[in-house]
């Protein structure tokens, strides 16, 4: 039994080493400094121990004005007057991305993945093609990517011309004016349409969720698929009845990761910025990254914004494996 | 007969879908052989006029690129071979050996992954100084052998579940530990997963920024990631030698990509069965 | 017997199986701990802390690099007694200040540092007094040292000289002669490129000239400047006699009659004559792209911009203009770069540091920076071996004579952030507000009321 327990501890050393020294320990010392005013350059001694005034002035609980006239906290949030209120677009902006870019790149990998699984001559070559942007992506294919959205001279608004200018002719027949006056998108310039850019750029990295979903098709019994058309179920019935349940722990999964890795966007966020956006692509990393090493580098404030997005991530995640049980389907069962 | 229009619906669908996927790519590839006015000109081009090979020796001589491309390797490659063999161990111990906690570790190597990496840049570097770690590899290599990421071990684990039980109990019948069970017995079988951390973990390696940033400073140290920035001056950027370099730095990750593809489509596979 | 002599030949064919592993582990950890932790030996008792290393680190492009590596060999050539280390940060300046940053937190700041001035004024604290180096003369030359009095000024905090300046930029108007020769061509009414004492109004009218739509398609092709953040506006507002704050940067100062005449300028450019191009306009081609495409036909910008230029089409297309004159004169904005040394060096290192400051400070080294062409070099005395075409070094020499320093305000952020929102609206045609208003606007924001003390200081 010793010898076991010693190649157990072997095992699990290097990670267990690696959680404590490089995650759990900085974790504990942030939490620590969110509770701090430090600001990097002060020595210990003159760093103020601030309680939670952190995560109050982050959250608007403490708006000295507004404190002292006993508004609640509900009606001053109405009123558009929380504390932080860049805080409160950063976890907006980050929120609304997560919940919208995460099931749309579900969607997308899950049609892309049913195209895939038909077996057809160079399906290979397609899989590769689609999940290589999944390798690719990193800091150049990002600068890659304002480019191809450039309002003017990128490919995308190209496109999207040519396009008006294929259906001028039906639009003039229905409409009575053409398509020359139609606006095309200003994408990364623009407050609105900076979003659903960047959603795109996020989407168009979905490979690894389609391998996923291919590999999870291919394990759905083909026998009970067959016995469903004999029975006369249609498509929508066979992938409602069938296909759907045992897609159910692959969606859980993309789900979750997907979910972390949005809450957590940053390089999008970060070198897409600019300022006709307004503030409309400042995610929670971004707004962390900014606090902490631009003036007046308030790092206890930034910590406390890492846990808040940590909790943010936590209550978007946990519901979605509380509930499994009820909507995922586990053929094996687990061990 | 009726399914030959189905087909072909399918085939358009699909590439439809690929060129989306290698839309950046095309435009890098034509950015990389235009002069650089090109690259801004309106109505935008897709095609190239004269192709300015010049444009791929210019970035070539332009920085020291092919210095950057071998520290680059050698930051991947030490880094991948600690990412593999850690994170196979930890995901070996979660899915194999049966122990108390065990329930606890899977679930802290899932709840790692919560932790946003930018309220660890400080802290981290707190400890690298201490352990003077500063402008070696040091920072960039050893957190791959400290468990190699959470996801990679997630992995693993997943793949390892897979292999029927029954080798492990036959092995062990024979008297072989669980030491000898990884190496010898799963280890071989789990080509298709480690395959994909290698090439996972290569990729990471390969563009990592920050961490680079942070902690070289000696411009022969560093990685291509480095490098690729060096093109954004304060004066201009030079958009088509940035993308020929780009895709000289692809190409490593391409070609092994290429020779994987195979074992990475199995490997991915696994991850999305029931934990 | 038996069972003991099986166990013996057991240990003994694990002994002959281990062996090869023993070896392993004998030599593999003494090597893997040398290599973990004799960087960590180095750094608390070893040769990082020995006096005669010094640490030299800065920012900037290849070309920067290969410069300030040949400046570092030529000290390490003729300084046998010590060995200083070059230290460089890749892209742009944002990720040399977190690096700068890093290096603080940590109390492991390089001994010397280039610094910009942004950076400086956040900073001075961690920083030496290097005021002994401006009065001697420096080693070797009998001649004091005469530095840039702006320059000099820029690097001083609450009195003390906490860096000097190594070499600055003046902002200056760029034209793009292509564009006029496009605008000819096209009209047929050809203008001369305008004269270096040219005033605003002559400015505007070359701006208007220009914006054209050569095509007819309703979109401008060509924009006559490309009207920049505000605080590269900063030298037409002070041409203009207005200033954002008074000298003790504690009052808000931008009202009265000069301000509203400034951002009539800004609006009319932007939105009444369209002169210069909305963001989306020109996404992605920051100025200095658009200039190089001829997407717009002036920009402001500093001396950097030449070598760039350079290694381009433009080489020998472009002018230099000084910023246009108007009612409170040619002002223009410079930026500096410095030289620091890190505070509570030991006495023998902090000798050596200094020693190095004066090396970059020489006549030798401050020539070659002026060689680039990139920067002014901060002595004066070099400053006209500036690297340009003849006429603008007279622009860029004659420029940095009248030149300011940008504000330092302690939040800076926040104000740039609400001067940008109501710069916004007076050039949005939504909006529609008036110059006067939007300056009254700005003045009670309440990021302005709270930053600066009540009663805006009214010029006589």
């Amino acid at each position: 039994m010793t010898p076991v327990r010693r190649q157990l501890c072997a095992f699990l050393a290097p990670w267990g080493v690696g959680l404590v020294i490089l995650t759990a320990i900085p974790m504990i010392g942030s939490l620590l400094l969110s509770l701090t005013s430090w600001n990097g350059l002060t020595k210990a001694s003159q760093t103020q121990w601030v309680g939670t005034a952190n995560y109050r002035s982050l959250l608007g609980l403490e708006s000295a004005a507004l404190v002292a006239q006993d508004v609640p906290l509900s009606s001053r949030l109405l009123r558009g007057q929380p504390g932080d209120t860049r805080f409160y677009k950063a976890l907006s902006n980050t929120i609304l991305f997560s919940v919208v870019a995460v099931p749309l790149g579900l969607l997308a990998s899950l049609a892309v993945a049913a195209l895939l699984s038909v077996p057809l001559p160079g399906a290979r070559l397609f899989r590769a093609l689609v999940y290589l942007p999944h390798l690719l992506g990193g800091v150049a294919t990002l600068l890659i990517w304002s480019w191809l959205l450039n309002p003017q001279f990128g490919w995308i608004n190209e496109m999207i011309r040519c396009v008006f200018q294929l259906i001028d002719p039906f639009v003039k027949s229905f409409c009575g004016s053409g398509t020359a006056d139609w606006p095309v998108p200003s994408w990364l310039y623009s407050p609105t349409w900076c979003k659903p850019a960047i959603m795109l750029v996020h989407v168009w990295t979905f490979g690894a969720s389609v391998l996923i979903f291919i590999a999870a098709i291919r394990r759905i019994p083909r026998p009970l698929l067959d016995a469903a058309t004999i029975d006369g179920a249609g498509p929508w019935q066979r992938f409602k009845n069938i296909a759907w349940p045992h897609l159910t722990p692959v969606v859980l999964f993309t789900y979750i990761v997907g979910m972390i890795f949005a809450m957590q966007t940053f390089n999008e966020s970060y070198l897409l910025q600019n300022r006709a956006q307004q503030d409309g692509l400042l995610f929670l990393a971004t707004y962390l990254y900014e606090s902490a090493f631009s003036a007046p580098h308030r790092l206890g404030y930034a910590s406390a914004i890492g846990w808040i997005m940590c909790l943010a991530t936590a209550l978007l995640v946990l519901p979605a494996i509380a509930f499994s049980r009820k909507w995922v389907f586990e053929s094996g069962g687990r061990r | 007969m009726t399914r030959t229009p189905k087909i072909i619906c399918t085939y358009l669908a699909l590439i439809a879908v690929s060129a989306w996927a290698l839309l950046p790519l095309a435009w890098a590839v034509t950015s990389s052989l235009k002069p650089l006015e090109d690259v801004y000109r309106f109505p935008p081009t897709f095609t190239v006029d004269s192709p300015q090979w010049q444009n791929y020796s210019d970035a070539m001589t332009k920085l020291p690129v092919a210095r950057f491309l071998a520290n680059s390797l050698l930051i991947s490659f030490v880094g991948v071979i600690g990412a593999v063999f850690t994170s196979s161990m930890a995901g070996f111990a979660l899915a194999r050996l049966s122990f108390r906690g065990r329930r606890l570790c899977f679930a802290l190597v899932i709840a790692s992954m919560l932790v946003p990496s930018q309220v660890l840049v400080v802290p981290r570097f707190l400890l690298f100084d201490l352990l003077g770690w500063i402008d070696t590899y040091k920072p960039l290599i050893v957190p791959a052998w400290l468990g190699g990421g959470a996801f990679n071990i997630f992995l693993f684990r997943q793949f390892f579940k897979t292999i029927p039980q029954q080798l492990d109990d036959a092995a062990r019948l024979d008297g072989a530990s669980p030491w000898r069970i990884y190496s010898q017995v799963i280890m071989p079988i789990a080509r298709p997963a480690t395959i994909t951390v290698l090439l996972l973990s290569f990729v990471f390696h390969w563009q990592e920024f920050l961490d680079p940033l942070l902690y070289l400073s000696d411009l022969e140290a560093f990685p291509i990631s480095l490098g690729l920035r060096m093109y954004q001056s304060m004066a201009g950027t030079w958009a088509n030698l940035l993308m020929a370099t780009s895709i000289v730095a692809l190409l490593p990750v391409a070609i092994i990509f290429v020779v994987c593809e195979r074992q990475v489509m199995r490997g991915l596979g696994v991850v999305g069965k029931p934990w | 017997m038996g069972t003991g002599q099986q166990s013996f030949d057991n240990s003994i064919r694990l002994a002959s199986r281990l062996r090869p592993l023993a070896i392993l582990v004998a030599i593999g950890v003494p090597v893997v701990g040398f290599w973990l932790f004799g960087d960590t030996y180095d750094r608390h008792f070893g040769q990082r802390r020995t006096p005669n290393v010094i640490r030299f680190a800065h920012f900037g492009t290849y070309q920067d690099y290969l410069l300030f590596k040949n400046v570092v060999a030529d000290f390490n050539e003729t300084n046998r007694d010590v060995r200083v280390v070059q230290e460089y940060v890749a892209g742009l300046s944002g990720h040399y200040r977190t690096k700068l940053r890093q290096e603080a937190l940590v109390d492991n700041l390089p001994d010397v540092a280039l610094v910009q001035l942004a950076f400086f004024r956040e900073h001075a604290e961690l920083f030496e007094d290097l005021s002994r180096l401006t009065t001697e003369t420096l080693a070797g030359e009998g001649e004091p040292l005469t530095l840039d009095p702006v320059g000099l000024e820029a690097f001083k905090r609450n009195g003390v000289q906490s860096g000097l300046p190594i070499s600055g930029g003046p902002l200056v108007i760029y034209l793009n002669k292509k564009c006029f020769r496009r605008v000819a061509e096209h009209t047929g009414e050809p203008i001369g490129l305008p004269p270096p004492d040219w005033t605003v109004s002559e400015f505007q009218k070359t701006a208007e000239y220009l914006t054209r739509d050569f095509d007819g398609d309703n979109n401008l092709d060509q924009f006559g400047f490309y009207l920049p953040r505000w605080i590269y506006f900063l030298p037409f507002i002070w041409s203009h006699g207005a200033t954002i704050t008074d000298s003790t940067t504690s009052h808000w100062s931008f009202v009265g009659n000069e301000a509203i005449r400034a951002m009539t300028l800004y609006q009319e450019l932007a939105l009444t004559r369209r002169a210069t191009p909305r963001d989306y306009e020109v996404a992605q081609l920051f100025q200095d792209t658009a200039f190089l495409t001829g997407k717009i036909g002036m920009c402001v910008n500093g001396p950097w911009f030449q070598p760039f230029l350079n290694e381009t089409s433009m080489r020998d297309d472009y002018l230099v203009l000084p910023v246009p004159r108007s009612s409170g004169g040619s002002i223009t904005r410079v930026t500096w770069d410095g030289v620091v040394v890190a505070r509570n060096l030991a006495q023998a290192r902090r000798e050596l540091a200094q020693r190095l400051v004066r090396h970059l400070l020489s006549r030798n080294v401050q020539l070659r920076i002026a060689q680039t062409g990139k920067a002014l070099p901060a002595r004066r005395d070099t400053i006209l071996d500036f690297a340009a075409a003849p006429q603008a070094r007279t622009i860029f020499v004659s420029s940095i004579e009248t030149a300011r320093l940008d504000p330092s305000w302690k939040n800076f952020r926040a104000i740039d952030r609400t001067i940008n929102a109501h710069l916004r609206k007076l050039t949005s045609e939504k909006d529609n507000v008036s110059p006067a208003a939007m300056i009254k606007a700005l003045a009670s924001d309440h990021v302005i009321t709270e930053n600066f003390a009540e009663k805006p200081v009214l010029k006589p």
